[in-house]
């Protein structure tokens, strides 16, 4: 993806940004670009809720304007991104993925938004997403009004969830960038199946003010691009205190981390358990690469109940959350029959029994910390699977009781983690490579993918469809 | 059928679980709706299980995110008893 032709929208924010200072695009070019892919290749995949038409075009024209009077606001000016329809636009619904509020109008923008429109960014459109952020028991692909998001490598394959329109638009290039949310995997899981960058930050490292809530105490936005530096220029912006989240952090500026090797590194015995065998193929040609410019040791995750504590803290808090949605029957319009109920019985879940998970959080804090203290990350192999078909249900997947994830745990605990394309597996399908890190130790996740990315050039492979055909399309021989 | 301690079945409390659920929804579900519903509770009654293989003690507090950091008021006034 170096320079920034033919397909502008596959290049990364840097090139983009040379290309807007150089005068060999515009603002507005690209925000038209990202419009017409959007409205075609985007609204094929499921992966578009509205696009703000109205809103880029203003915004372009700002960047361009300002561009030539020599103010430049940095990185992200002038660069289209989509946001996942949890985050609040004003004068655009904001649905939540959910047909009950595909009309919904909140009349403030949220926290994310506010900092990327200060940095330039242009806002192109809201992403689709499953119905309330997964957090009312979907089991299957079809749960969204949006309908299912489909893989832009396949679009008989499932984008993955939440953020599957975030996911899916990057990779098929309709957006160089597009903001996620991760409670238990929303991130990492689309990023995973559609070959892009997906950022999972330290909770509390940006805000949530303005994003639906599903899980106060879990809920994290984050980049979801085609570099991993694109990530980090993201994470810039994105990262700081907030008065009006009380979970951000009160910490100093972001500092990046600029090493590129003698990093210390950590695999968990028992990855591969239950991985695909494919998968596990590519996950051991990458861990080569990693040896390369790192120590690799192996470590055990402590046996504590991480998923357990986790399912059970995101079903009480979504409880409450949506305690009135519930109690007056909002959920009987959703669009998966699970959704429609499953979540009820959380309303009779016991006090002791979220308090036990948030008492069993703080030893896991403990625990996962203390283990992870001599490594800078940990590598695993992104998911077991490649993209399952769009039409299967999660529970037909296979599940192998002795599989160890660190999904759960990293979510519980709050910790930063990269998700990173690393070649193909089954069907032609991307397999990936995670990262996790020590909680507020995000920059140093970052530089070891940048350094990943650096030996490989998985990040730069395009889907064959349908993205190929938008490109084309737009670029006639 | 999972079981409690003394190796009774949940049947009990997941049906209590699902009559408290659906008063408070004033819902009424299919058969096939209210099976969703006892297979989720259900699960997290697994999970209380797997909860508990962690022994806590008395003073193992939650991971709370309890702040008085939002309450935006001036401190007390300087001339104030």
């Amino acid at each position: 993806m170096n320079g920034v032709d033919p397909a502008p929208t596959f290049a990364t924010i840097s090139d983009l940004g040379l290309a807007l200072r150089s005068g060999q695009t515009t603002a507005v070019a690209l925000a038209n670009e990202a419009l017409r892919r959007l409205e075609s290749t985007g609204r094929a995949m499921n992966a578009v809720v509205t696009t703000t038409t109205e809103t880029a075009l203003a915004l372009a024209a700002r960047a361009d304007e300002e561009l030539a009077n020599g103010h430049d606001r940095g990185a992200l000016h002038g660069i289209p991104y989509g946001a996942k329809d949890l985050l609040a636009v004003a004068g655009y619904p904001t649905t939540w993925g959910a047909a009950p509020f595909r009309n919904r109008y909140i009349e403030n923008n949220a926290a994310v938004v506010e900092r990327l429109e200060a940095a330039g960014a242009v806002l192109v459109a809201k992403l689709a997403m499953v119905e309330f952020a997964g957090g009312f028991g979907y089991d299957q692909p079809d749960a969204a009004f949006t309908g299912p998001g489909r893989n832009a490598w396949n679009p008989e394959r499932w984008a993955g969830g939440s953020s599957s329109g975030s996911g899916a638009a990057v990779a098929a290039g309709c957006v160089p960038l597009a903001i996620g949310s991760e409670t238990w995997g929303s991130i990492h899981g689309p990023a995973a199946y559609n070959a892009i960058i997906g950022f999972r930050p330290t909770y509390g490292l940006v805000s949530r003010h303005g994003a639906m809530a599903l899980s106060w105490t879990m809920d994290k936005m984050g980049p979801m691009a085609h570099s991993v530096e694109d990530c980090e220029l993201t994470l810039l912006t994105l990262a700081g205190h907030d008065p009006r989240d009380p979970s951000t952090l009160h910490r100093s500026a972001y500092q990046c981390d600029q090493r590129r090797e003698g990093f210390r590194f950590a695999t968990l015995t028992g990855a591969t358990i239950g991985v695909e065998a494919e998968v596990a193929d590519r996950y051991h040609e990458a861990l080569r690469v990693f040896h390369d410019f790192g120590s690799v040791d192996e470590i055990r995750l402590p046996e504590l109940p991480f998923d357990a504590a986790a399912a059970t803290i995101i079903s009480a808090e979504a409880a409450s959350a949506f305690e009135t949605f519930l109690e007056e029957g909002g959920a009987a319009e959703l669009t998966a029959l699970e959704d429609r109920v499953a979540l009820l019985g959380a309303l009779s879940l016991p006090a002791v029994d979220y308090l036990r998970a948030l008492r069993v959080r703080r030893k896991a804090m403990a625990a996962i910390d203390e283990l992870l203290a001599p490594f800078d990350a940990v590598i695993t192999p992104g998911r077991a699977t490649v993209a399952p078909p769009i039409d299967q249900r999660f529970l037909e997947e296979p599940n192998d009781p002795g599989a160890r994830t660190i999904d759960g745990a990293a979510n519980l605990c709050g910790l930063p983690g990269l998700m990173m394309p690393m070649g193909l597996g089954r069907h032609g399908l991307p397999a990936a490579v995670g990262l996790t890190g020590r909680a507020e130790l995000d920059a140093t996740i970052l530089a070891v993918g940048i350094a990943f990315q650096e030996r490989t050039g998985f990040h730069r492979e395009m889907p064959p469809e349908p993205a190929a055909n938008a490109r084309d399309a737009l670029h006639p021989s | 059928m999972l079981e409690n301690r003394q190796g009774e079945s949940h049947e009990v409390e997941i049906e209590a679980r699902v009559a408290l659920a659906l008063a408070r929804a004033n819902s009424k579900l299919t058969g096939s709706e209210a099976d969703i519903v006892r297979d989720r509770i259900a699960r997290s009654i697994e999970h209380r299980h797997q909860l508990r293989t962690l022994s806590l003690e008395n003073q193992d507090e939650p991971a709370h995110g309890f702040d008085l950091g939002f309450l935006s008021r001036p401190g007390p006034r300087e001339d104030a008893p």
